[in-house]
């Protein structure tokens, strides 16, 4: 498949995405003002699209970025344990049975947020007593937090209640939903900061792939920039998984999705990176409201469903 | 044009050279046994690593040094050519080389770009500028870490192990190469290739136990004596051709 040819599906697929769901829209309908049609889709549709493409804008560049930074296939934006310190502030949050709102955005999002950034500055602090191999070593505390985290979930699990438990699962499944522009305005300025960053550090980035060391033998100051460009990346995702709960598989298969189609280097694929990240998950979110009428399909679960076999047939191809 | 004093290197909190004192002006040869700290003193050398004592390159100690400033004066070629991103091609790996010349937050130049053409074209890798970097050979890929050195344009050249990963073939054209460049430039050179170095120019630091044997020059090295204490072999008096003990 061309990439002329994916990014006019994709196109066309996000462009149809606001006008189905549980209320099918037309363009007639939306023009009026003061009907219902007119709200669902201005008040709700067309603010979720904005999110959702943010969204998948923000996990895809993360996804390439840690890709790239940590010189393994298999990173994700969730791999540093960011989003489990998320959902356990979240979790904390429900817990304590906080339901106050603040400058629109409730207070369990804050408490997400807070597990997010508490989470970086965790790592931060302690990659200073890493010396050697840096890279692995804060994978590996990455990881070692991560199943803190979850152990500690486990805790608020079993300690609460089964209707806070199922709102936490809601929470761990990831949501789109959103009323007005107070979400997609946050995580658009966090998306557009993160872009705008990788986009100035492009020549940079490329010097990192070829490894820390070449970088810094081109006049890099890598440790410097290691940091700027994680700690921008941990901002954005902490953002977003605090409104939006963690949203799987975006962040792995689009880099490589990208990489595969276009064949750049990776200075060349970080607008391609936010583009196509950003239409996936539009249309994903598409998809998920209009097969579940009435409910709403965790966006994570479509996000893997199609992105899986997707993948698995781009490596594929690739061997023949 | 490098001087150090009293250097002591480590790395891992293992020391790898002890109260190293030389100073390279030509050109250095590097020599000594797997694990004597050949290669963590070339990376030093680049300002990779700590260090102590005193280690300068023009009078400037290194460690006061931006890796701007240092990458504008040195360039180091490494044994292998090692790439996360595959889709590289061999222009844009040439054209990085220009990266410590380039203004923050700019693109590449015309100037820089028209460099890069030239050195290509100068070693023969015009024809493959399109490649992917990954599709070369280990004898090209060679090549084009030398590219990328030469369009970074330093003084300095430090060279590790570069004959390590070559055939007989390509070895010999790295010398021919490699004596060329010494014309221009100051070359750095850690090798385990005893052949290689017996035609070259320089002086020898000879690595062993965590300390250094300087040898003005080459010839001095590679006196019969010194050569079977330092590696148990030594050259046939009459072939020439070094023999093992």
């Amino acid at each position: 498949m061309s990439k002329t040819t994916l990014l006019g599906i994709l196109l066309a697929m996000a462009a149809l995405s606001p006008f189905v769901g549980t209320v099918s829209l037309t363009l007639t309908d939306i023009m009026t003002s003061g009907t219902l049609s007119h709200r669902i889709f201005f008040e709700l549709r067309l603010p979720r699209l904005l999110l959702a493409f943010m969204a998948g804008a923000t996990l895809a560049l993360s996804g390439l970025l840690f890709q790239t930074l940590f010189r393994n296939a298999l990173m994700t934006p969730y791999t540093l344990g960011i989003s489990s310190g998320a959902i356990l502030g979240a979790g904390i949050g429900m817990k304590l049975g906080l339901g106050s709102v603040f400058l629109g955005i409730g207070a369990v999002s804050l408490f997400g947020f807070s597990g997010a950034v508490l989470t970086v500055l965790l790592l931060l602090y302690l990659s200073r007593y890493l010396q050697y191999d840096r890279n692995n070593s804060l994978l590996l505390l990455g990881i070692a937090l991560s199943f803190f985290y979850t152990a500690a979930l486990m805790i608020l699990y079993f300690l609460s209640s089964a209707m806070e438990t199922q709102m936490l699962i809601r929470y761990t499944m990831g949501s789109l939903a959103t009323i007005g522009y107070t979400y997609p305005l946050i995580v658009g300025i966090t998306t557009l900061l993160l872009l705008s960053v990788l986009h100035v550090k492009r020549y940079e980035l490329h010097l990192f792939a070829l490894s820390e060391e070449q970088a810094r033998l081109k006049g890099v100051h890598s440790e410097r920039l290691r940091l700027q460009l994680l700690l921008v990346a941990s901002l954005s995702i902490g953002v977003l998984v605090s409104l939006t709960g963690p949203i799987g598989f975006v962040g792995l298969i689009v880099p490589h999705i990208v990489r595969r189609l276009y064949q750049k280097n990776i200075a060349r694929l970080i607008l391609p990176t936010f583009l196509v990240g950003g239409l996936f998950l539009v249309v994903c979110d598409g998809i998920a409201r209009s097969i579940s009428i009435g409910s709403d399909l965790p966006i994570g679960l479509v996000t893997a469903l199609l992105g899986g076999p997707f993948f698995i047939y781009l490596i594929l191809k690739q061997h023949h | 044009m490098i001087d150090a004093s009293e250097l002591s290197c480590r790395y891992n909190e293992r020391a790898y050279s002890n109260n190293l004192s030389f100073h390279i002006t030509a050109h250095l040869n590097i020599l000594g046994a797997n694990g004597s700290g050949k290669s963590m003193l070339a990376r030093t050398l680049c300002g990779l690593l700590p260090y102590s004592g005193s280690l300068t390159l023009n009078r400037q100690e290194l460690a006061t040094l931006t890796p701007r400033t240092i990458a504008q004066t040195i360039s180091y070629i490494p044994a292998k050519l090692e790439l996360f991103d595959r889709y590289t091609t061999v222009e844009e790996f040439a054209l990085l080389g220009r990266y410590p010349y380039k203004e923050p937050y700019a693109a590449y130049s015309r100037y820089d770009r028209d460099a890069v053409q030239e050195t290509l074209t100068a070693l023969g890798l015009d024809r493959l500028k399109k490649r992917r970097v990954t599709q070369l050979s280990s004898g090209q890929q060679q090549l084009l870490l030398i590219a990328q050195a030469l369009i970074q344009s330093t003084k300095i050249m430090v060279f590790d192990e570069p004959t390590a990963n070559l055939d007989p073939y390509n070895t010999l054209k790295f010398a021919t190469l490699f004596q060329q460049l010494q014309r221009n430039h100051t070359t750095v050179l850690i090798t385990h290739d005893l052949a290689l170095v017996q035609h070259l120019q320089g002086s020898v630091l000879f690595l062993h136990d965590h300390t250094a044997t300087f040898y003005t020059q080459t010839e001095e090295f590679f006196d019969n004596d010194n050569l079977n204490y330092r590696y148990r072999v030594a050259f046939h008096p009459d072939t020439k051709a070094l023999l093992y003990e």
